[in-house]
């Protein structure tokens, strides 16, 4: 059962549900209190927790104190002392210590304290006075205990930074190096001068511990621990790469996308932060409109930029911007990466932030983060495009008009990234049956699914399906939507039941075989179902084609799939989809003698019908298969020249250029993408390849996350091609689809 | 594995078991005090020095009456001597004398609040209150040590005030106070010991109030760097500390890539390693390690914070005006790994200035980069003093800069 969670505050947990979802950041829970049972002598470590919004440190030091209270030994040494969140009240050590003494009151209700608040805060005037005697009553305290006090102080940056001057934080130090029954266990977002420079009080005085950026096992912990659901291999990536490991976006996503596929996941991710608007509003709101116009600025260049690139984004003077710039970093609001060199790069410190306001944008910032979401999606797990249109169409069909809008927007986006097969083919026959009817069908989903349907036009006016055939193109959506949502036993109930009534359906068999071989693996049931189609139509391509996916696979069975191949090639010479779909299936195979016909098959499909695009994919992967990376790059051009072929295929485009870097092509591949119209979509891939030449590439964070992986990729590519002799070693194999 | 075990101190101060390295320098530090010197502890920040005096305090409670007193909360001379009066407490009878008149008011008042009501009686002048403490501290059985940690701070808060501005009220008031320390430092020769010491340097202070003769009784003592074997001593006695173990060879590599051993960057190191191995759930280091570590840790966002002190550093001492020079000497040094004769002289033709000459200018700009551990020299060449130091300044400056060799005629 998902875990209720408080989103933003810990503080509100009970100890045993702060120690109950502690599940990561055990290492650094374990550093923090070995400082703290190290702290025997004279002298207290003091520590403090550096990390963005969200990155879990009020969990930390919570659950830190948590395990005071449950460990013996602890107990009996230590006692925690929480300041609130934010401290306002506090400009001086002597405010300080009195801030101590009211959360003494609070946490032990005990009258003596709130009265000695009182009282030591009339004298206000006497600074001095009001430390001396505040910092006596809290040592007192700590006397009577026989403890030490662990004050527990949230944004000591903010403390230290805007309120404490420079000269009294030299007495605050004072008590910190003096004063054994006093440690500090603080938190602050980053990084800050007052305690990185050396004529600073608190210069190395604290130990400071950076909360790094969870790892893909600590996310995926998180994810399971909150939704139950285990995100396995790479499927936790995107997840990582877009919340940049912070637990507390972590969180927010769970709550919302437990149970979601990816896709939906990342399509709905306007959606989700619309949610938490609150959320990401309120750190926005908080801003000075300076301080805003700065920040925002940078969110739209969502690369790392420099205070000039700023500047000028703002419209606004360089200096004026350097020194907004410098108060955000301080807020931790923006971060500065960390390289080399003497300029300063900075970007918006909470990512996700900074992708639902690229979102939210008009026109190519938008554009081009939804270009890196598409691409995730394909590199990561292109299993889910398919589960996710299922639900997705299905989803449209019970909303009204103005609700189902997106649902368009997505459905066109997934039946498009789907590479053309027969199975993209049946859902967009059943997008056009489940959105029949419907007066706001976007023209461009009506052509995308007309483009799908070119053995005809089944879709006929719905009425009696005894009396008319056409009416079974009806029953075969319907019953295809049992598909849908993976309710395979009953699609094949009806679908069985359809080509009963319309025996002579080519179509109808067709879709039963899909069922049959991709969804349930019954591949002896499934060919008959094609052999059906193809009896009534012996040139029904969407048959043949399928039955050929299913004889490639089985070795003693290939001959005969070549003989069916050859003997529909022989009756449609001059069909370039026929060509191309089995010179496909052939690669798809990727076995050498295999490879070289299919070669000849793909050149005839392209010789035929050079303006499509999709038939130079084909050969381009092929040819690179082959061991002709140069002819590949040449087809590559081609097939890169057509935006929304590229966009139906980016797990094509990138295995294809992945394979293309891995056999030596990495410049020319690379010349290829930056000069082709479809460079926006495959921007990752660019920068991949980029990583892979060993250049120093400055992009969004998300962008070069996903582009290390596909700089990885290519070279675990290279050393399995370095690892055979031949140069013609097999492609390794496009991502196989889930029935 | 060695004998003794170490635990972190990052930020504090230690003493016993815990002071690690000081061996020689406690000996000699110790026998100058015996000696009846008076000293003035200089050394960068986290050297070591509040924790020197800590452990001279151990080891000397036995012969000395030794009372160490923190100024850095202090805002003004009476402050100081209100101060001074409090580390008395631990001494009964000296206690009773310092209290005076108003000993019978302070029955159930901690030490903050006698504190108050010492300073509060502080209505005459506090030279002669503070020279009747001297008097009852001289007056002691055994000699005394004082040791005054964060002087400096006070003296440049009684200079600059809260404006940072020194008037001629400020120095007078500063001047003050050194005079009558120095007075009774003279005074209470043999019977008193006074050691000064402080998180930013006295010197800088007292040359930009033009008080540098204030205390020339002072003899400097100079905290300098440990030695590579104690360096090495040190990270493994912190290994035992906590239970790992290098790979052979891995602490002289930490020492060789720090190249200068303060013990705060040794410390640093050490909480890295430390860190990495809770992180990846192991417990021996090793080379590989230890290089990430380097590169990752050591030369990241922290390296920028430390460089920016060096710099800033070197334009509190050298001026806006030759600093862009010296700078790019250290580059020099930093992109070609030394710096020659040859290469200052062709770095010096760029340059011309206002209120200096050139060479006079660059034969400043070496010995303060000598003297202030940047650089060391060995036979015709300069060198940095720290690798750490060098890769940092590589990092930040190494971009878009032309060595002389590369550049034309």
């Amino acid at each position: 059962m998902p875990r209720q969670v408080m989103k933003y505050n810990p503080a509100f947990l009970t100890a045993a549900e702060l120690i109950d979802q502690f599940v990561v950041r055990q290492g650094d829970l374990k550093t923090v209190l070995q400082t703290v049972r190290e702290n025997v002598t004279g002298a207290n470590q003091h520590v403090l927790v550096i990390g963005p919004r969200g990155s879990g440190k009020t969990m930390l030091v919570r659950r830190l104190a948590a395990e005071i209270e449950r460990d013996a030994e602890l107990r009996e040494r230590w006692y925690p002392l929480f300041f609130a969140e934010e401290s306002y009240e506090v400009t001086t050590p002597g405010e300080f210590w009195l801030e101590a003494v009211f959360h003494l009151g609070q946490q032990t209700k005990d009258p003596r304290w709130q009265a000695k608040h009182k009282e030591y805060g009339v004298q206000w005037r006497d600074e001095e006075a009001m430390r001396e005697r505040a910092l006596g009553q809290l040592t007192a305290f700590a006397d009577e205990q026989g403890k030490r006090l662990l004050l527990i102080v949230e944004n000591f940056n903010d403390l230290l930074v805007n309120q404490i001057s420079d000269d009294d934080a030299w007495k605050l130090r004072h008590t910190l190096q003096n004063e054994p029954r006093v440690m500090v266990l603080a938190t602050a977002t980053s990084r800050f001068e007052k305690i990185d420079k050396a004529n600073k009080a608190m210069y190395e005085l604290f130990h400071a511990h950076p909360l790094r950026p969870l790892e893909q096992d600590d996310c995926r912990t998180v994810w399971q621990s909150l939704t139950d659901q285990l995100l396995e291999g790479d499927r936790v990536r995107p997840i990582q790469i877009l919340t940049g490991g912070n637990l507390r976006l972590l969180t927010i996503l769970s709550t919302f996308a437990a149970g979601l596929s990816l896709r939906e996941l990342m399509d709905d991710l306007v959606g989700l932060v619309d949610d938490h608007t609150a959320y990401f509003k309120s750190h926005l709101e908080a801003l000075p409109p300076f301080e805003r116009k700065v920040y925002l600025a940078l969110a739209e260049l969502w690369d790392p930029s420099t205070a000039r690139e700023v500047a000028v984004a703002a419209r606004m003077d360089v200096n004026q911007s350097s020194s907004l710039l410098r108060r955000l970093v301080e807020r931790g609001a923006v971060a500065i990466l960390d390289k080399p060199g003497r300029t300063k790069w900075y970007q918006v410190a909470e990512r996700m932030y900074n992708i639902y306001y690229l979102f939210r944008r008009r026109g190519s910032p938008a554009e081009r983060v939804r270009a890196v979401v598409r691409f995730m999606v394909s590199f990561y797990d292109p299993d889910e495009l398919l589960t996710a249109a299922r639900r997705i169409a299905d989803e449209a069909r019970g909303l009204d008009s103005a609700q189902r809008q997106d649902h368009y927007q997505v459905y066109y986006d997934l039946v498009t990234q789907l590479s053309a097969n027969s199975l993209s083919d049946a859902l967009a026959e059943v997008a056009r049956e489940k959105f029949a009817g419907l007066d706001d069908l976007p023209e461009s989903l009506a052509r995308i699914i007309r483009q799908h349907m070119p053995v005809g036009n089944l879709y006929e006016p719905c009425g009696n399906t005894a009396a008319r055939p056409g009416r079974l193109c009806q029953v075969l959506v319907t019953d295809f939507s049992h598909m849908l949502v993976s309710r395979f036993a009953e699609a094949e109930t009806v679908l069985r039941h359809a080509v009963q009534i319309d025996p002579r359906s080519a179509t109808g068999w067709t879709v039963l075989g899909l069922l049959l071989h991709e969804n349930l693996a019954r591949f002896d049931e499934a060919e008959q179902a094609y052999r059906a189609a193809i009896n009534i139509d012996p040139q029904f391509a969407r048959a043949i084609v399928a039955l050929l996916s299913l004889l490639l696979p089985q070795q003693q069975r290939r001959e005969e799939a070549l003989r069916l191949a050859e003997t529909a090639i022989s009756q449609s010479p001059d069909d370039p989809w026929l060509l191309n779909s089995f010179a496909w299936e052939l690669f798809k195979i990727g076995e050498m003698p295999l490879l070289t016909r299919a070669l000849a098959w793909a050149r005839g499909a392209v010789a035929l019908a050079p303006e499509t695009s999709l038939y130079h994919r084909t050969l381009a992967c092929i040819e690179c298969a082959l061991g002709s990376p140069q002819d590949a790059l040449k087809s590559a051009q081609k097939y890169l020249a057509h935006q929304n072929t590229v966009r139906d295929t980016l797990d094509d485009a990138t295995n294809l250029f992945v394979e293309l870097a891995a056999r030596g092509e990495a410049r020319g591949a690379l010349q290829i993408l930056l000069e082709s119209p479809s460079r926006d979509q495959l921007e990752p891939l660019l920068v991949g390849i980029r990583l892979f030449l060993g250049e120093d590439v400055n992009v969004a964070v998300e962008i070069k996350e996903i582009g290390s992986d596909v700089a990885r990729r290519i070279e675990q590519r290279r050393l399995a091609l370095a690892r055979t002799d031949s140069d013609c070693v097999p492609l390794a194999p496009p991502v196989p689809r889930a029935g | 594995m060695p004998e003794t075990s170490l635990k972190m101190a990052l930020g504090k101060w230690v003493d016993g078991d815990q002071f690690w390295g000081r061996e020689t320098d406690l000996k000699i530090f110790i026998s100058r005090i015996d000696s009846g010197a008076h000293s003035l502890l200089t050394a960068q920040r986290r050297m070591g020095k509040t924790s020197l005096m800590k452990e001279t305090a151990r080891q000397l409670q036995g012969r000395y009456l030794c009372l160490f007193v923190d100024l850095q909360k202090c805002a003004s001379a009476p402050d100081a001597v209100v101060e001074l009066e409090l580390a008395v407490n631990p001494y009964q009878s000296m206690w009773k004398k310092v209290l005076g008149r108003i000993a019978e008011n302070v029955e159930g008042l901690n030490l903050g609040e006698i504190g108050i009501k010492l300073r509060a009686a502080l209505t005459g002048e506090w030279q002669r209150r503070g020279d009747e403490l001297f008097a009852v501290l001289a007056d002691s059985e055994r000699p005394v040590l004082l040791l005054v940690d964060e002087a400096p701070i006070l003296v440049n808060r009684i200079l600059k005030g809260v404006d940072y501005q020194i008037t001629p009220e400020r120095r007078q008031q500063a001047d003050l106070f050194l005079s009558w320390l120095r007075a009774n430092s003279v005074r209470h020769q043999g019977k008193i010991r006074i050691v000064l010491s402080g998180s930013i340097g006295l010197e800088p202070v007292l040359r930009q109030g033009r008080l540098s003769a204030s205390l020339n009784n002072f003899e400097p003592f100079e905290l300098k760097p440990w030695d590579e074997e104690t360096a090495c001593g040190c990270l493994e006695a912190l290994a035992a500390g906590y239970k790992l173990t290098f790979e052979p060879g891995v602490p002289e590599k930490m020492v060789e890539m720090l190249g200068c051993c303060i013990p705060h960057h040794v410390q640093m190191f050490f909480g890295h390693a430390h860190d990495w191995c809770v992180r990846k759930e192991r417990n021996k280091v090793s080379h590989a390690d230890v290089a990430a570590i380097y590169d990752n840790e050591l030369l990241g966002i922290r390296g920028h914070a430390e460089l920016t002190h060096y710099e800033e550093r070197l334009k509190m001492v050298l001026g806006e005006e030759i600093l862009p020079m010296a700078l790019e000497l250290l580059t020099e040094t930093a992109v070609v790994g030394h710096l020659t004769a040859e290469a200052t002289e062709v770095i010096s033709r760029a340059y011309d200035f206002r209120t200096t000459t050139v060479p006079e200018a660059r034969r400043e700009i070496l010995e303060v980069l000598e003297h202030d551990g940047y650089l060391q020299r060995k036979e015709d060449r300069y060198r940095f003093v720290s690798k750490l130091l060098r890769d940092w300044w590589k990092a930040r400056y190494e971009f878009g800069y032309a060595p002389t060799l590369q550049r034309g005629a």
